[in-house]
């Protein structure tokens, strides 16, 4: 069905005072999600942004706690604070990703404090790719181009109006009735287009988790991480990737206790006071990031913490490509024991 | 709202007593009910959150015997009694205790690996019936870095009680160690082999230090014909969280301070780095 796009921006800025919205804007370095003032603010033809929506649920930064010091005595405060938002124009990668994220920090098991009320309060409009990077490789990890798992609402963009897709109970309360037309033939053929496309970078998943069972020791890592700088652009673009640590910010009496991206490419990651550190080389890390990735997830949450968006090899200084690491992991020879 | 796990809670700090020059341990006041083996993230607000283990607890307190070695416990270091900290927990899974009932526990501790053994230790000490003996070896650097003196004294009242140190320092001698206790020179590993087992069957084995210590003491009593299932370790590492997120402490798919820091060894010897 579809949507003009005035009309559907009508019905977004009709909620401003309930809800913010956050969407993809272009700024300097490329398109990122942001909060944005009216519709007419949202960038609509991007590939992808920058750095997936994920900080909007897990802050590269945020405040757990904050303090004040009076002598020796303490004050501790609860740092919560959760908006009503809108998350539009989500791409079916970074949808998936939060889904992942969700396997991780809102779930039966455990509930996230911060992430949690942040994901409760958003609704995900989702938003077809009509142009595809030579990095993109969605296809090969479950999704493609259209898929529109994760998403309260879907989109396709169709020049001046929006094929589109309630979801979920949430997208439909969302926007409520919004007087939808049906497309007419040329923008049918359009919509099927888009919903058979596919990536046209593709590797092979397949088999990978119950390979990678057997290659703890094989010495494919050997020469695999020789030119990681061990940055950690590709954790920090990474959908998926999840891991933090907690520290303090400190201002003479007052502070807060604050959680921040890490990342299990850095030597210091497991760097314990004592000195000690029990994942000493690039070459364990770098295994540690396909293990997680492609087998311990898998054990642990049942699906692969991999999207296929692309962002790791399109950022990572030196070249580094998770296609060509997956495929030499399918061609590594095994160790017979 | 769901439960905010991030929150700590205020601990008064009952008393403090000195081990070493590094070590002190402090009585925290603090209402909750651990299991031997468990930890507490600890934090100073300004400073900063880590993870220690409980050394030893009792109505209404807690303990914790806390090493000088970084910005918080050097900050912890500084508190006396009266002053605060911040906790948060317990966490991870502790010594099944339950196991060692009518079994021959032997206890192998290195240097501050004696604290989350200590409760187990004092947990038996109390109740010797449950055990049908039980060896506890010690090993520390020099005499100076003895821990829980006073303790071992006491616990070789009742149970067999070894220190070995691996070097004696300038005094040249062992007599700061609890004088009831068998103390010797050497690696810990070395005590091993001289332990009576009057039925292999019947022994159970913790063992806790460093982890180059860990790993040589298991394979001496492996060496000794003990099952994998009978020995249990625990680990430490850099655990941020203690909810099994933050992935520092995670080995394999394992989060150790959900599923350890106390693992069966036949489970820990396969979670490698």
């Amino acid at each position: 069905m579809k949507i003009s796009k005035e009309k559907f921006g009508q019905s977004v800025d009709a909620l401003s005072s309930d809800y913010r919205l956050i969407a993809p804007v272009s700024e300097a370095g490329g398109v990122n999600y942001k909060a944005v003032k009216s519709f007419s603010d949202v960038k609509q033809d991007y590939l992808n942004s920058k750095l997936p929506p994920k900080s909007l649920f897990f802050p590269q930064h945020e405040k757990l706690i904050s303090y004040v010091k009076n002598g020796k005595d303490v004050t501790v405060k609860n740092e919560l604070k959760v908006e009503k938002t809108i998350l539009f124009g989500v791409r079916p990668c970074d949808a998936k990703g939060l889904l992942l994220l969700d396997k991780v920090f809102k779930n039966d098991q455990y509930q996230d404090p911060y992430y949690y009320e942040r994901r409760n309060n958003t609704v995900v409009i989702g938003m077809a790719c009509k142009t595809i990077a030579p990095t993109c490789f969605c296809s090969s990890m479950g999704l493609s181009p259209a898929s529109s798992e994760g998403a309260d609402i879907f989109l396709i963009d169709l020049g001046d109006s929006y094929d589109l897709e309630i979801i979920t109970e949430k997208g439909k309360a969302l926007l409520g009735d919004l007087g939808l037309s049906e497309l007419t033939a040329q923008e049918q053929a359009l919509v099927d287009a888009v919903k058979s496309a596919q990536t046209t970078s593709q590797v092979d998943v397949s088999t990978i988790t119950e390979k990678l069972d057997k290659m703890f020791d094989n010495p494919y890592w050997e020469n695999l991480q020789e030119k990681c700088l061990g940055c950690n652009t590709c954790s920090f673009s990474c959908p998926t990737c999840h891991c933090f640590d907690i520290s303090e910010e400190v201002c003479q009496n007052s502070g807060s206790r604050v959680r921040t991206w890490d990342a299990c490419m850095a030597p210091l990651f497991t760097l314990h006071g004592s000195g000690h550190n029990p994942r000493s080389t690039q070459k364990a890390r770098w295994r540690q990031r396909m293990m997680h990735k492609f087998n311990y997830f898998v054990h642990n949450n049942g699906d692969i913490a991999c999207v296929g968006c692309g962002r790791c090899i399109r950022s990572c200084p030196v070249n580094m490509d998770m296609r060509q690491i997956i495929d030499g992991v399918n061609k590594a020879e095994l160790v017979v024991e | 709202m769901v439960k905010n796990s991030y929150i700590p809670f205020k601990a008064k700090i009952l008393a403090k007593y000195q081990q070493t020059e590094l070590d002190w341990t402090y009585r925290l006041e603090c209402q909750i009910q651990p299991i031997a083996g468990q930890f507490m993230e600890v934090s100073l607000p300004g400073v900063g959150e880590c993870p220690i283990s409980i050394s030893d607890f009792g109505d209404g307190y807690i303990e914790m015997t806390i090493r000088r070695v970084g910005q918080v416990t050097g900050g912890i270091d500084k508190l006396v009694p009266g002053d605060y900290l911040f906790l948060r927990g317990p966490y991870g899974k502790g010594f099944p205790l339950e196991s060692f009932y009518n079994k021959h526990l032997i206890i192998a501790a290195g240097g501050t690996g004696l604290a989350p053994v200590k409760s187990v230790i004092n947990y038996f000490y109390a109740r010797p019936e449950l055990l049908q003996r039980c060896d506890i070896l010690t090993g520390f650097k020099t005499p100076n870095d003895v821990l829980f003196k006073h303790d071992l004294d006491k616990w070789a009242q009742t149970f067999r009680v070894e220190v070995t140190v691996d070097k004696l320092d300038e005094s040249g001698n062992l007599e700061v160690i609890a004088n009831s206790c068998s103390r010797r020179t050497g690696l810990i590993t070395a005590l091993i082999p001289d332990v009576e087992i009057p039925s292999l069957e019947d022994v159970r084995v913790i063992i806790v230090g460093p982890p180059v210590m860990m790993k040589f003491t298991a394979q001496e009593f492996l060496c000794r014909g003990l099952a994998k299932e009978n020995i249990w370790v625990s680990f430490e590492r850099k655990m941020s969280c203690g909810l099994g997120k933050c992935g520092h402490c995670k080995i394999d798919e394992t989060y150790v301070c959900l599923e350890g820091p106390v693992f069966n060894f036949a489970q820990a010897q396969t979670l490698l780095d």
